[in-house]
């Protein structure tokens, strides 16, 4: 009769009853449902001010019109209209919290059945609010250049590096992201060796990725990506472990808004305003005359931010012209991202020192790729993925590492928002008291 | 030129044997390398059979003898960027240089920018000894947003130089480097010998000129003999770069050209003059030049070293003084290499 040897006695009560979906339903008397998906208050909190403070930019721009207000209102419209909705469900919710309660049984069915929809509207705003408090990167909307160099280790580490870079050089394509070579220097004391797969001892290299937005997709890569593998001129077969290093870099697009472009580089305040007086530029000069009496072919150029000692040197290009303008890009990005940086470091070091821990900094090694175990593991969201060859061809097994780490940053931005209001707040409090 | 070491050839060698192939004529591994791989894109890119066929490395090997020889690259690989341009290349026309890119560059800057020349206004662009056309066509691509009425014309003496400067002309815009001309916004080539007692100036039929730019012969004939590069007097145009004598002119042989440009421009009367010498001695001598014929009242003069727009370096001077003109200007880093002239 039944497929199963034997079914307890209330099951099989159960299932000869007819299903009603009261029963399936969590009642609304049970809990308070409105609990289930509330956000932090320190989150709320933080929601309010930046609404009221919308509130306020739109009043003062009816009156007179400044741009700058403009881009600031707009920017803090998602929060105040996601609040919106988020307090609108909420309080339909805990009308029908009373509702639920009234003695009319007609009432309180009408009720019932709006209470999924409701919870679900809370829900979906709930959600949207904590996105649209996360602060968004300030690059977040720009292209971006990844930096790629050997850490100490000779050769191996060059020949990884290479690996790297054709791992995002794929990625991009795969994803259709343009990308072009900015940089791609070796370097010639391989005496002849070669790594895997036909790598080439790396030296240094510039990729960039045209995409408005992508310096948000690629951010969560910059750090030391660890290698462990049997070098292919290990003779013995042990197992190596050497580093490379990579710099996420913002970049301003060069087509499109072009006027803007320029205001933006050409202004003091800008982050990627650089000096001209501060670089010196170092070509390599004809020795002699110069001009229709030689013909060099050699275009290398070296740009030296004097008071950082940043220093950027490119000869991919034949012309000089070429070389120094791709030099000078990447010396705005360094720049930028180095100012960025600092000011980071300021704001982390005023946080908990709890917090502080999870931050990671370029320093810290964020990836392992192991051959002979065919893993890839990121150190920070915990992902470990296997099939390696996948991964090192920017396969979909590195799609899920590239977005558990994205997760994990949105994750630790809204943490670090939250400590950021509660120190507010605190500091606030001991004003009040004093 | 002194000789190569063994052991370096034998350096290169084991890096890749074409790398020392070209030794001989890049002196160092660096250079050696990256004209190799330039060389292996050139065939890569042009190539017309499956990657990494017979036929590309017997090309590549044929092209790496040629350029080991001392045939200049850009002749070996028939290109040579300018600015943001493709400029084609063949014997018997020079070759653009770095120095004439960043000239070029900076006063287009300036123009735009409306330094001279109010913005928008109709503007006459003369390159005179145009050679490649990649003066004119670098300033005709990087006006012609600025300007919406703008004529370029380029005049070359040789023959090979104006046909030559068309074809650069057809394919820029086949490539999409340069807007394609139009009835407001025109480039054009002739040829003409501006010494020839017949000549008379493109613009003297139809009204003024703006811009004059000129990158002449300069080198005398001592110089051409000494200070120029093996590869240079072998391979490209003595034409382009040895004034032929003209007793009658009362100056250098090697400045001859700079005499009849400000001739020209003393009586077309252009805003701007922009021509490149040899060096900071013959820069002064055609300052000196311009303050006989044309006077200081009216005109401005600077000389613009190599790279204008560059910070000077710690020993270059920002000023030189040149007898009946005074201290002029002296603006960027390295060699000096072009006067400007110019009238507010």
């Amino acid at each position: 009769m039944f497929a199963a040897p034997w079914v307890c006695r209330s099951c099989s009560r159960l299932a000869a009853r007819p299903l009603r979906s009261s029963q399936l339903l969590r009642r609304a008397s049970t809990a308070p449902i409105s609990n289930a998906v509330l956000l932090p208050p320190a989150l709320l909190q933080r929601a309010q001010k930046l609404a009221a403070e919308h509130a306020s930019l739109q009043k003062s721009l009816a009156t007179d019109f400044d741009s700058k207000t403009a881009k600031r209102a707009g920017e803090l419209g998602s929060v105040a209209a996601a609040l919106k909705d988020y307090q609108d469900a909420k309080a339909s919710l805990s009308e029908l919290d009373a509702l639920l309660s009234s003695p009319d049984a007609e009432l309180r069915d009408l009720a019932r059945d709006d209470v999924p929809p409701t919870t679900a509207q809370l829900r979906s705003a709930a959600r949207r609010l904590s996105a649209a408090l996360t602060p968004k990167h300030p690059f977040a909307e720009m292209p971006c250049l990844i930096e790629f160099r050997p850490g100490p280790g000779g050769l191996e580490s060059r020949f990884f590096t290479d690996s790297l870079f054709r791992m995002y050089q794929a990625y991009c394509a795969r994803k259709g992201y343009r990308c072009k070579v900015v940089k791609y220097e070796t370097s010639d004391a391989s005496g002849g060796a070669s790594g895997y797969a036909g790598e080439s001892p790396l030296q240094e290299a510039v990729l960039e990725i045209e995409d408005p937005g992508s310096y948000d997709v690629f951010r969560g890569e910059a750090g030391i990506h660890r290698v462990q593998r049997v070098p292919s001129t290990e003779k013995s077969g042990r197992t190596h472990t050497s580093a490379a290093a990579l710099w996420v870099l913002p970049s301003l697009a060069e087509t499109g808004a072009g006027a803007e472009q320029e205001a933006d580089f050409s202004d003091p305040e800008s982050d990627f305003y650089v000096d001209v007086a501060e670089v010196k530029s170092e070509v390599m000069r004809a020795r002699g005359a110069g001009g229709q009496h030689v013909n060099k072919t050699e275009s290398a150029i070296r740009l030296t931010h004097v008071p950082t000692g940043i220093s950027v040197s490119m000869q991919d290009h034949r012309s000089q012209h070429r070389n120094r303008e791709a030099a000078w890009k990447v010396l705005r990005s360094r720049l930028a991202q180095k100012r960025r940086e600092e000011r980071e470091e300021m704001a982390r070091s005023l946080r908990s020192s709890v917090l502080a821990k999870n931050q990671v900094t370029r320093g810290d090694k964020i990836r392992t790729y192991n051959y002979q175990q065919d893993r890839c593991t990121d150190h920070r969201s915990g992902v470990d993925v296997h099939n390696l060859p996948d991964v090192l061809a920017g396969g979909e097994m590195f799609d899920r590492v590239i977005e558990s780490v994205r997760e994990y940053l949105v994750q630790n931005e809204i943490e670090a928002v939250i400590a950021d209001e509660q120190l507010a707040s605190e500091q606030a409090e001991g004003k009040g008291k004093k | 030129m002194p000789r190569l070491p063994p052991s370096l050839i034998w350096k290169a060698h084991s890096i890749s044997p074409l790398a020392a192939t070209l030794l001989p004529v890049c002196r160092n591994i660096a250079s050696a390398l990256a004209e190799l791989r330039w060389i292996r894109e050139h065939v890569q890119s042009t190539s017309r059979s499956p990657s990494g066929s017979q036929a590309d490395d017997v090309r590549l090997r044929r092209l790496c003898r040629e350029r080991g020889k001392g045939v200049p690259l850009q002749y070996v690989l028939g290109t040579q960027p300018f600015g943001d341009l493709e400029i084609k290349c063949r014997p018997g026309v020079l070759i653009p240089r770095p120095e004439p890119e960043a000239y070029t560059t900076h006063l287009s800057r300036l123009l735009v920018s409306g330094h001279f020349i109010p913005r928008h206004q109709p503007l006459r662009v003369l390159d005179f000894c145009t050679g490649t056309g990649c003066i004119a066509l670098l300033l005709y691509s990087s006006l012609c947003s600025s300007s919406p009425r703008l004529a370029v014309t380029g005049v070359d003496i040789s023959p090979l130089a104006v046909s030559l400067s068309k074809a650069n002309l057809k394919h820029n815009v086949a490539l999409g480097l340069v807007p394609s001309p139009s009835p407001s916004q025109s480039v054009t080539f002739r040829q003409s010998d501006i010494f020839s007692p017949h000549w008379s100036s493109p613009v003297s039929a139809g009204g003024h000129c703006d811009v004059i730019i000129s990158n002449p012969p300069y080198i005398s004939p001592r110089g051409f003999a000494t200070d120029c590069s093996r590869s240079v007097r072998n391979y490209e145009p003595k034409l382009a770069q040895v004034p032929r004598p003209r007793p009658d002119s009362g100056v250098a042989q090697e400045d001859v050209f700079y005499a009849r440009l400000l001739d020209i421009g003393a009586a077309v009367k252009p805003r701007v003059m922009l021509f490149e010498v040899g060096g900071m001695e013959q820069a002064v001598r055609v300052v000196a030049m311009v303050g006989r014929k044309l006077g200081t009242e009216e005109w401005e003069v600077e000389v613009w070293r190599d790279w204008p727009d560059a910070r000077p370096a710690e020993e270059e001077g920002t000023t030189v003084l040149v007898d009946g003109v005074g201290e002029v200007l002296v603006r960027g880093s390295g060699h000096g290499r072009s006067v400007l002239v110019y009238r507010m």
